[in-house]
């Protein structure tokens, strides 16, 4: 108990001294594939606020993709520094990544990537439970969560479908529970409304932005549709590497 | 739990593969159980044939007598009435009978052939050896008779019938040849044998007069006891007992002593169990690395979900691992039922010997005639389904670990 | 068809980690087979040869009833010729047959010594002729000091029974032994030769000595006990006894003698050769076993490209045509696999043919028993065996190949083209 307060409290100590959650200093990324090398990311210097609702925007091969990834602690700049929540992902080894991941990060991808073999509620609950079982503090009221979770994402009568039963926009609704149950402090969508019709797309959308003002989670995703712009707060364009044009709303 | 909750969910998601796997395992668990219960019933056979006709399960004798190339006529005692007591005395004592061995020539018509001639005590030899329940013609001796009661090939190659004269040609003590004659009296075709062949057997106080020693002398006391697994252990502390607080000058055998070669038949055949087990298992942890290479590939995507949700590289190691594991459960379990019927056919219908290898285990000298009964071996169910779970999960590491270290990215998005 | 191998390789090449599993799976088994034959081929041959060289010949020919008294080492049933006309005439006559290449007669016998300490040491004499043993080459081979006996009263003692006795070269020994006419007779032998054959069952017990000294001695004039024929090689030995039948029919023309082949001679030989048999479905299964790896990766094979084959379908390829693709494909990994194994099932077969698998508890049994084996596995290395092998691994792995192959073609184009993966 007293580890558990004693960590919420310096939460909180962070978050007075630094609104910022993420940034990004003079960043680069070059993929090399044999003999070609590919420069998907040529500097960028971007600072994310806590409760930004942030829109990456920019055509396929713009360096979104890698840009995101590089936020969500899943990979390593080439140059420059990436800080999140306070720490240089440069400097950690891959269970450091892991660890950070697991406790500030949610993500939602194009393609749900849901683990088919367990149900929406299941799915839910797992991503609650990987930190219990990992830093070994029960997590309280899992279940309760859970559900409640998905019940906000309007998917309360659907707990025990397994992925294979759901449509695209409910498996993508299950990925946003799943990405949010843990409330982390940053949720990154990967084009998250890129396999769905109008419709679905905008609930989806509306309901991140729900979670947006109500958790003051912090929102990345990356999109190349117009439609979807319109929600965003706060409006990148990427194009070769590059942030190209920055916009607020 | 959320991770053995996923890795037993996906056993089951491509269950024609797990079983085929997991059918192999069974296999090897299968054919490891039933070799090993069919040695266990033929060595179980083997040494109750060698204790029934032969040994006994003690043997009580002057230590020279049982090293090689001695002449038994120059090793006799006579057992007095405290040695008798103190083997009395033995817990899982049944009998005790007095046996006096010694070599002669069969002679038969213009043929000679070397036997070896068992002095015995009718009435006892009778509680300690199992003879009378196999003579397939004629009676068994009785005190005084001067008759033979001889084995089956014997018979067969000196063409002897009950009735026929037979003369033993032999060495008696000072050195001079001497004969003993009587009359064949029996025949018996027992299931150990090296006394159908090689043995004949005689009255001993008939014997003693023939040879000039003193009827009481003989040169091995032979013990039936309750138990052979026991007897191991009471030779010696018999021997402790004679040797040291009556201080005289014997050795304890048991009936292991004398079975070396079955006893290293019986190390042989776990030997051979246990190479041939280790093949089949080795072809059962190559289709382990198969499938969770094959599982890892075709789950790509929800890897790298779980690694973008902050599972270590440990955790996803586990699922695989407990995939496999489960894998090597059901094997086993399949396996280790498979045994059990077989076992249980083995153990109450037992298999015929005659069947495999014709009249052959007559020439190969192994004591081993008729059918062969299983023997329930607990242990080796236990030993060779965590044998097969072991080989599972130990063979599923490092391909969980190739699984497990994947880039997230790439896994992501199947790059 | 080359362009379908190659096509094979490329899709093989697609994801190499899960081919070469699978190839490795097939490595595995046919290591194993080719291991196994070697083992047992070794086995069985040494034992063969064992048997062949010291008792059998290519066909052993006796009186027909000396077969159950051979025990007691009966001189009651001597060959003496056809209709009595004399050993001589008899081998000369063999000689002739087309499938002869030689013959080693010998006269066994009983013997007695009688050392010091009232001990008597029982051994089997062999009459040997000199010439025809040195054309066999066995006993030869075998005398580690001295020489073979060639006449009079030389003989050659077994190093166990040299032991017993306590006697060297250049010693001379007194035998008893009971002549033909059930008289107990003694003669002294001056010992030339050692025999070390590694089996205690000969170097305990037997001596060699000149058949003319033995025939005399015993009151048996050109006779032998028995005839060791030999052809130009072991797998001759049916028409050799088929001739000698013949031959034993026109000139003798009663049963009074049998020529056996030496597969029918000796029971332990003939479960051999029926075990032989049986160790082919063997192979067979372990091959099956490996299999497993090839078949599943193929099934996952074709359920990554099943858009691919409802496009190929779509584009008018038959059934046929993609049940090939992927049977090449398993066929490729059988064919490589197979060829791994056979490079490493040989390499063990060929380092352990010359060091030999030594094994305590098998030597311990072997000892024990009354058969001919030697105490160490010296697996067989040849081609023919790396050849069968081979061609097992890689049909068994093609033919089990068609079955996946098959439910690819079967597939409807329609649904492989929707399909959701």
């Amino acid at each position: 108990m007293l580890v558990v307060s004693l960590n919420s409290e310096k939460k909180i100590n962070q978050k007075l001294e630094n609104s910022v959650l993420v940034s990004l200093d003079s960043v680069k990324k070059t993929y090399e594939d044999g003999k070609i090398s590919v420069r998907a990311l040529r500097g960028i210097d971007l600072k994310i606020a806590e409760g930004e609702f942030t829109t990456v925007y920019g055509p396929s091969g713009s360096g979104k993709t890698t840009l995101l990834n590089l936020i969500g602690a899943l990979d390593k700049p080439s140059e420059g520094q990436v800080k999140i929540n306070g720490s240089i992902i440069n400097e950690l080894d891959r269970n450091g990544l892991a660890l950070l991941r697991r406790d500030n990060i949610g993500f939602v991808f194009q393609s749900y990537n849901l683990i088919p073999v367990l149900t929406a509620y299941e799915n839910v609950e797992f991503a609650l439970k990987i930190s219990s079982s990992n830093n070994g503090n029960p997590v309280r009221n899992s279940k309760e969560r859970s559900a409640q979770i998905l019940e906000q994402v309007g998917l309360g009568d659907m707990l025990d479908r397994r992925p294979n039963e759901l449509s695209g926009g409910q498996k993508q609704r299950v990925a946003i529970a799943r990405a949010l149950v843990k409330e982390p402090r940053l949720v990154l969508a990967d084009e998250p409304t890129a396999n769905l019709d109008s419709k679905t797309s905008k609930e989806v959308l509306e309901i991140m932005l729900e979670m947006n003002s109500k958790l003051k989670t912090t929102f990345i995703f990356s999109t190349h549709d117009p439609m979807v712009m319109e929600y965003a707060g706060r409006l990148l364009e990427i194009r070769d590497g590059k942030i190209t044009r920055e916009e607020r709303r | 739990m959320y991770l053995s909750k996923i890795a037993l969910r996906n056993l089951f998601r491509r269950s024609g593969r797990t079983l085929i796997i997991a059918g192999v395992l069974a296999f090897a668990i299968f054919f490891a159980i039933i070799l090993e219960t069919f040695m266990a019933g033929m060595m179980e056979m083997s040494f109750s044939n060698i204790i029934d006709f032969d040994s006994a399960h003690l043997q009580i004798a002057r230590p020279e007598l049982f090293a090689d190339n001695e002449d038994p006529l120059d090793h006799l005692f006579t057992p007095t009435e405290e040695v008798l007591t103190e083997i009395e005395k033995l817990p899982g004592f049944v009998a005790t009978t007095p046996v006096l061995d010694f070599s002669a020539n069969m002679l038969a018509g213009r043929e000679e052939y070397p036997v070896r001639v068992r002095a015995a005590a009718p009435a006892s030899f009778k509680e300690v050896f199992r003879y009378q329940d196999y003579l397939i013609e004629g009676d068994f001796l009785q005190a005084g008779d001067s008759g033979l009661v001889i084995g089956m090939n014997l018979a067969e190659i000196l063409d002897l019938q009950v009735g026929d004269f037979y003369t033993l040609l032999f060495r008696e003590e000072g050195g001079s040849l001497n004969t003993i004659q009587g009359e064949i009296l029996g025949i018996a075709a027992t299931p150990e044998p090296g006394m159908n062949l090689g043995t004949v057997i005689i009255d001993q106080s008939f014997a003693a007069s023939a040879l000039g020693v003193s009827s009481s002398e003989i040169n091995q006391l032979k013990v039936k006891m309750t138990d052979r697994h026991s007897a191991v252990a009471r030779s010696e502390s018999l021997e402790k007992q004679l040797t040291g607080s009556l201080a005289k000058d014997f050795q304890v055998n048991s009936w292991r002593d004398v079975s070396d070669m079955l006893v290293a038949m019986e190390v042989w055949g776990q030997l051979e169990t246990y190479f041939i087990v280790a093949l089949i298992l080795l072809v059962g942890a190559i289709g382990i690395i198969n499938v969770v290479v094959l599982s890892s590939l075709e789950r790509v995507e929800e890897i790298g979900m779980m690694k973008a949700m902050g599972l270590s590289e440990k955790q996803i190691v586990k699922i695989f691992s407990i995939e496999a594991s489960g894998l090597g459960v059901i094997g086993g379990l399949i396996g280790a039922g498979l045994g059990a019927v077989g076992t249980y056919l083995l153990v109450n219908i037992g298999f015929d010997l005659q069947l495999l290898y014709g009249d052959i285990t007559l020439e190969l000298g192994i004591p081993i005639l008729g059918t062969i009964y299983g023997v329930w071996k607990p242990q080796s169910f236990i030993i060779f389904f965590t044998l097969a779970v072991t080989v599972a999960l130990i063979s599923s590491l490092i391909p969980s670990y190739w699984a497990a270290r994947k880039d997230p990215v790439d896994a992501i998005y199947h790059r | 068809m080359k362009d379908l191998f190659k096509i094979a390789w490329r899709n093989l090449n697609r994801n190499k980690v899960r081919t070469v599993i699978a190839i490795l799976a097939i490595t595995t088994v046919v290591a194993i087979v080719v291991f196994s034959r070697g083992l047992i081929l070794g086995f069985s041959d040494n034992t063969y040869d064992l048997y062949i060289d010291n008792n059998l010949g290519h066909a052993r020919i006796i009186q027909s009833e000396y077969r159950n008294r051979e025990a007691l080492l009966s001189l009651d049933y001597g060959i003496d010729g056809f209709q009595g006309a004399g050993l001589e005439n008899m081998l000369l006559e063999i000689k002739e047959l087309e499938e002869t290449e030689y013959i080693v007669p010998r006269l066994k016998f009983g013997a007695l010594y009688g050392g010091q300490a009232n001990e008597m040491v029982r051994m089997a004499g062999f009459g040997i002729d000199p010439v025809a043993e040195k054309r066999h080459g066995l006993l030869l081979e075998e005398i580690n000091r001295g020489r073979m006996p060639e006449e009079g009263n030389e003989i050659l003692v077994g190093v166990g029974l040299l032991d017993k006795l306590k006697a060297d070269i250049g010693d001379q020994v007194t035998f008893m032994f009971t002549n033909y006419y059930q008289s107990l007779q003694g003669r002294t032998f001056t010992i030339v030769g050692v025999r070390e054959s590694g089996f205690s069952e000969f170097d305990d017990n037997f001596f060699y000595l000149p058949l003319t000294t033995v025939q005399s001695m015993l009151g048996m004039e050109d006779q032998a006990t028995e005839i060791m024929v030999f052809s130009t090689s072991r797998d001759r030995a049916e028409e050799l006894e088929e001739s000698l039948a013949i031959l034993f029919q026109e000139r003798d023309g009663t049963d009074n003698y049998s020529a056996l082949a030496w597969q029918r001679t000796d029971p332990i030989l003939e479960l051999f050769l029926e075990m032989e048999s049986i160790f082919d479905f063997i192979y067979i299964a372990i091959i099956l076993m490996g299999t497993i790896a090839v078949i599943s990766t193929l099934k996952m094979i074709i359920r990554e490209r099943i858009t691919e084959i409802g496009m190929m379908s779509a584009l008018g390829l038959k059934p046929r045509d993609i049940l090939k693709i992927f049977t090449v494909e398993g066929a490729l990994m059988g064919i490589i696999g197979s060829a791994f194994g056979v490079l490493s099932g040989g390499l063990i077969n060929l380092y352990l043919s010359r060091a030999g698998l030594h094994v305590q508890a098998y030597a311990d049994t072997i000892s024990g028993m009354d058969v001919l084996v030697e105490p160490a596995f010296y697996p067989v290395f040849n081609l023919e065996n790396l050849l069968v092998s081979f061609i097992l691994g890689a049909t068994v792995v093609t033919i089990t190949c068609l079955w996946p192959a098959r439910s690819a073609a079967r597939l409807d184009p329609v649904t492989a083209l929707h399909h959701d993966s």
